[in-house]
């Protein structure tokens, strides 16, 4: 995949599951990441619009974190950055037009572009495939419900498939997404799961993990961690 | 597959430390984790009954079973409804944003629970739901309509709105208009107070997919049952209601277009000056009713489903084709 600058192509659904997965990516992303102000409000946002629905992050170790990053992008981890980005792309969608603009000075949209294609790259970077961390299957859930807030896709299914017939023993956990769908119809004549693709839970093995956030993240795998989402995978597993 | 991890627990943030050996002790209440936890619940619950009573349509699809009576159905769902509420809405204070979030998410999705169990679907005809049935019905869909207009509005939760930004439930919808085309009550202006607000939360959206089926039918059944409920009001000696603002939309936008697609006419005709006395309307016009003669055809290619019994299948089929499609495309 060629380092292509062309905001475009995060609309395409295609490349941006192919873009997920190109663990060849380099790319410096420094130049998509917002100025440090705006990293401390899409923080403070996501405190008070997203991480009461999904608490996916030990906030007290992760808001450190943020603030080092802030003060020095270049410094920052693969795994860490990922989750950055995938912060800043959660944070956008949760905020009205009018917010979005007068917040941070540009559109929903255009924000939401740039963040996507920061995330993406990001995750290919932090290797999504490996996802040794997990920082990076953190920030790869917030995608998750991000994506799924943004728009439908029939290549998730294509994503899971690669991830886990790469991962040889990773994590340990049973991750299942319940995706809020956007147009999800309600009721009974709903049939697929909370108003989605048929959902199926997937299980990834691990040997024990250490990341950036190493003990307690430990402890939150055993304790926190399963938030129960239940992820769309049309693949043929039984 | 089965979970072979546990629950969650009940802490917050600040009983977790990089430097702890053993796990925190959890709390009885409300913690940071009470939206997680109480999501959960009810996937646990899913799950539970659905592999106890294996039925494939959906993951509702145990509420959907035939071979499972309906007074088990509502034990299931009882059984869950008590544990949402002794293990989370109990503790849940309204004034605290997250809580109050909880505590409309929970009664949404208990409601959702029994309109899958009671769903007027499984009666052949519709001729033998006895009255209680139908009130209890009609009750639970307002209450969801109720919840997800709360859930869009309040501005205590606006933080939260983007979590159920698209969740419509259009399901209940549907039933509180088939039952208002013959239901006149205390309940019915409320009815239709909430069905105004969820259109008109969703006008945008539904003009900008002109050509999406289940904004046409949904479009045409609010029409028929405003009309129907309408005459039932006459025929019972009741006062009419205002017009509800998306029918008046409906009915500008309907005589905007009829002008529009008449050839030029260089002199303005009797109709044309209506239609644009009409296009000068944009408050609902107070206790007029639509003239019956006056049914407009508001579009699409789509076989208008057989609303009169209610088609289900049909409906169904709408809704599954609109979870299915991008809807936004």
């Amino acid at each position: 995949m060629s380092e292509n600058d062309s905001m475009s192509s995060s609309d395409d659904e295609h490349d941006g599951v192919a873009m997920l997965l190109d663990s060849s990516q380099k790319k410096s992303l420094t130049a998509l990441h917002p100025s440090p102000l705006h990293i401390f409000k899409l923080w403070q946002t996501f405190l008070q619009n997203v991480n009461p629905l999904i608490k996916l992050l030990h906030v007290p170790t992760a808001q450190q974190q943020i603030l080092d990053a802030a003060d020095n992008l270049t410094g920052v981890s693969r795994e860490f950055e990922a989750l950055m980005f995938c912060i800043y792309c959660l944070v956008v969608v949760s905020l009205g037009e009018k917010e979005a603009q007068d917040s941070f000075g540009e559109e929903k949209t255009v924000l939401l572009s740039r963040y996507r294609r920061g995330a993406q790259l990001a995750l290919a970077k932090a290797g999504l495939l490996r996802a040794s961390s997990m920082v990076v299957m953190q920030a790869f859930l917030l995608y998750l419900v991000c994506f799924d807030q943004c728009s439908s896709s029939n290549y998730w299914p294509e994503v899971f498939s690669h991830i886990k017939a790469c991962h040889a023993c990773l994590f340990r956990h049973r991750i299942c997404l319940v995706s809020v769908r956007r147009g999800s119809a309600n009721g009974p004549a709903d049939r697929s799961p909370p108003g989605r693709l048929p959902t199926r839970s997937i299980s990834v093995r691990h040997r024990n993990a250490t990341s950036s956030m190493a003990p307690v993240d430990d402890l939150r795998c055993d304790h926190r961690s399963k938030l129960r989402y239940h992820v769309a995978n049309l693949s043929n597993e039984s | 597959m089965r979970a072979d991890v546990r629950r969650p627990s009940n802490v917050n943030d600040s009983d977790l430390d990089p430097r702890m050996t053993e796990s925190p002790r959890e709390h009885n209440g409300a913690t940071e984790m009470l939206f997680c936890l109480l999501r959960n619940e009810f996937g646990e619950w899913l799950e539970r009954w659905s592999r106890v009573n294996v039925y494939s349509n959906g993951i509702w699809g145990f509420l959907n079973s035939p071979s499972l009576s309906l007074a088990k159905k509502d034990e299931a769902i009882n059984e869950l409804s008590g544990a949402l509420e002794s293990k989370f809405l109990r503790h849940c204070d309204s004034s605290i944003p997250l809580h109050l979030m909880a505590s409309i998410v929970i009664q949404t999705i208990i409601c959702h629970m029994r309109l899958a169990a009671h769903h007027p679907r499984q009666y052949s005809n519709g001729e033998s739901i006895d009255q209680k049935e139908r009130d209890y019905m009609f009750s639970i869909c307002l209450q969801m309509v109720e919840n997800s207009v709360a859930a869009q509005t309040n501005t205590v939760i606006q933080r939260y709105a983007w979590h159920v930004e698209n969740h419509v439930p259009w399901a209940a919808c549907i039933h509180l208009l088939d039952e208002l085309g013959h239901r006149v009550n205390d309940q019915t202006g409320r009815a239709w107070g909430l069905l105004d607000e969820i259109y008109r939360y969703h006008y945008s959206q539904m003009k900008n997919r002109p050509k999406n089926s289940l904004y046409i039918a949904m479009r045409r059944l609010l029409v028929k049952a405003w009309n129907a409920h309408t005459e039932e009001r006459a025929r019972q000696g009741k006062s009419t209601l205002p017009r509800p603002w998306i029918i008046s939309t409906l009915f500008t936008e309907t005589k905007t277009q009829e002008v529009a697609n008449e050839p030029g006419t260089a002199t303005p005709s009797h109709s044309t000056t209506a239609a644009q006395e009409t296009v000068q309307e944009t408050q609902p016009m107070p206790g007029v009713p639509l003239d019956v003669s006056e049914e407009f055809e508001l579009g699409g290619d789509m076989d208008d489903p057989e609303l009169s019994p209610m088609n289900w299948g049909q409906w169904d089929d709408l809704l599954q084709q609109f979870t299915n499609s991008d809807a936004w495309g």
